[in-house]
C-alpha cells in the first residue's frame, strides 16, 4: 500500500520537520512491546524503517513473528496515523539480493545502515541523546494497511 | 504490587499512551489513547470511545495482556514502557502495571525497573531528569 | 574467587588452548537462554568478559537477573568446568566510574569495547564469522563458584 506524500513528510526526524513514532511488535503468545523511535525514514513507496540500534524485545518478537504496528507519536499534528504490515530486521550479513516483500536488503542497507552519519541527532537535547549509537541493522516494515487511530475513528481506514 | 513514580504518573495521566494490544496468535493492533488516570499506584484508566472498544475489545478479552508506550511527548520525555493485564470495565480500559522497563536509548534501553526497590526506582527517575511532570 | 591458571589459559584472548563457551542466563521467571559465544577474555583472575556483539534474550534476562553461567563447549576435554556467578553487561554510554562486582565502565571499554581491535574477526573461520560486529558492551561474569560439568561429578566444585 502506497503512502502519501504527506505520510512520508511526517516519515522522518524531528528535527527534520518529521515526529517520533512508536513501533509495536509482539510475541506468538501476543504479549507486545511498545516502543519510541526517533530514527524513522520511508523506503520507496509502501515500506517504513526504523534503525536498529537498541532493539531487544522487539527484535525477539521480530525474529519469532514478523508483524508490527508503527504508530505516530509526536509531534501528532492531526497525524493520527497506524501503519501496519509484515516487519523484519534487515541485518549486515544478509545477503544484498535478500528480499523483504520487495526491499532487497543490499539498497535498504547501502542507504540506511548508517543511519547516525545520514542524520545525525544533532536536534536531541544532550540529556536524551544517546552517548554512542550502534547500528546493528535495519527494522522494514511493508505497510499493508493504513488505520486511524483518532479517537473517535479508532481503527477507520485510511486510503 | 508496582507502584508508578510521581513523574511516571504526571506524565501518563496527561499524555496518555500508546496501547499495544494482540490476539491469541500475535497479530497486533494499536490505540491510543491521549490522557489517562493513574489509581492506588499501579493502575492505570484509559477512557476508551466505542470505536476504539470495538478495535480492541476481542483481543483484551482473549489476550488481556498489553504494553503502555508513554504518548506525545512523553515518547521522548518519560521512556518508560508498562505491561500488564487489562481489562474492561464498561468504557475503561484498566491496566494493572506488572512491568516497568526504561527506554531511553543508551546503556539502560531495556533495563527493566519494577525489580528495584521502589525508593531506588524513584531515585532512578529523578536522578536523570528534572522535571516532575510534562510542561503546563 | 580466583581462577587457576589452566582455565584462565582456556579463556584469554589470544590463548593456543582458546575455547568456544556457553553463556547461560534466565529471565525472573526461569526461563532459559543458552548461547554460543566465540569470543572470551579473563580480568584480574576472577571475572569473565565476554563481547556483546549480538546479544538479545542473554540482554533481556541479564537487565532482570542478574545471574549466569558460563560452560567450555569446544575443546572441552579436561575442562569440564561451570562458571556461576553475578552477570550484567556494561554498555557504551555508562560513565566511566560506573562499578559493576569491582569493574570499572571505564577501564572496561576502553580495553575491551572494542572486542575486534584485541582480537580480529580473523581468528575466526569465514564461514563462522560474523559478518559485522555491532558491540554495545562488554558482558561481565564476577565468577563466585565453580562446578563440574564431568557427568560422574557433576556439581561437584572445580578449581
Amino acid at each position: 500500500m502506497k503512502l502519501t506524500e504527506e505520510m512520508k513528510d511526517a516519515l522522518k526526524p524531528v528535527g527534520m520537520g518529521g515526529c517520533v513514532v512508536h513501533l509495536t511488535t509482539c510475541n506468538l503468545e501476543g504479549v507486545c512491546n511498545t516502543v519510541g523511535e526517533r530514527f524513522v525514514a520511508h523506503f520507496q513507496d509502501e515500506f517504513i524503517l526504523i534503525a536498529d540500534m537498541f532493539a531487544q524485545k522487539t527484535k525477539v518478537n521480530l525474529n519469532e513473528n514478523p508483524v508490527g504496528v508503527i504508530t505516530i507519536a509526536h509531534p501528532v499534528k492531526g497525524r493520527t496515523w497506524a501503519f501496519r504490515g509484515p516487519c523484519t530486521v534487515i541485518q549486515w550479513g544478509h545477503p544484498d539480493e535478500y528480499d523483504f516483500h520487495g526491499a532487497k536488503a543490499g539498497d535498504v542497507l547501502r542507504e540506511w545502515g548508517n543511519w547516525s552519519e545520514k542524520e545525525p541527532p544533532s536536534e536531541v537535547p544532550p540529556d536524551i541523546r544517546p552517548p554512542v549509537l550502534v547500528q546493528r541493522g535495519v527494522i522494514t516494515l511493508k505497510v499493508d494497511e493504513i488505520y486511524s487511530w483518532g479517537p473517535s475513528e479508532a481503527g477507520r481506514s485510511i486510503l | 504490587m508496582i507502584t508508578l513514580t510521581p513523574r511516571m504518573k504526571n506524565w501518563l495521566e496527561k499524555m496518555g499512551a500508546h496501547i499495544g494490544t494482540a490476539d491469541k496468535k500475535g497479530f497486533p493492533t494499536v490505540i491510543v489513547v491521549e490522557t489517562a488516570k493513574v489509581e492506588g499506584g499501579g493502575t492505570v484508566l484509559f477512557k476508551l470511545t466505542a470505536a476504539q472498544l470495538a478495535q480492541v475489545r476481542a483481543n483484551i478479552e482473549e489476550n488481556p495482556f498489553v504494553a503502555l508506550g508513554p504518548g506525545g511527548l512523553a515518547c521522548i520525555r518519560a521512556p518508560y514502557q508498562y505491561k500488564g493485564p487489562a481489562k474492561i470495565k464498561e468504557s475503561v480500559l484498566e491496566v494493572q502495571v506488572t512491568e516497568i522497563y526504561c527506554t531511553k536509548p543508551g546503556p539502560e534501553a531495556a533495563a527493566r525497573l519494577d525489580i528495584l526497590p521502589k525508593e531506588d526506582m524513584i531515585k532512578f527517575d529523578d536522578t536523570r531528569w528534572r522535571d516532575v511532570g510534562p510542561p503546563q | 574467587m580466583k581462577l587457576t591458571a589452566e582455565m584462565k589459559e582456556a579463556l584469554r584472548i589470544g590463548s593456543k588452548s582458546d575455547v568456544y563457551v556457553y553463556l547461560t542466563t534466565c529471565s525472573l521467571s526461569g526461563k532459559c537462554n543458552t548461547v554460543i559465544q566465540t569470543f572470551t577474555d579473563v580480568y584480574k583472575d576472577e571475572y569473565i568478559f565476554l563481547p556483546d556483539q549480538f546479544a538479545q534474550k542473554t540482554k533481556i534476562n541479564l537487565n532482570e537477573n542478574r545471574v549466569a553461567v558460563v560452560t567450555v563447549a569446544h575443546p572441552s576435554e579436561g575442562r569440564m568446568w561451570a562458571f556461576r556467578g553475578s552477570c550484567n553487561i556494561i554498555q557504551w554510554g555508562h560513565p566511566p566510574n560506573y562499578s559493576f562486582q569491582g569493574v570499572k565502565a571505564g577501564e572496561a571499554l576502553e580495553g575491551w569495547g572494542e572486542w575486534t581491535a584485541r582480537e580480529p574477526f580473523e581468528t575466526i573461520d569465514p564461514d563462522l564469522r560474523a559478518p559485522a560486529a555491532g558491540q554495545r558492551g562488554v558482558i561481565v561474569l564476577k565468577v563466585e563458584e565453580i562446578y563440574s560439568t564431568k557427568p560422574e561429578e557433576a556439581g561437584q566444585k572445580a578449581g
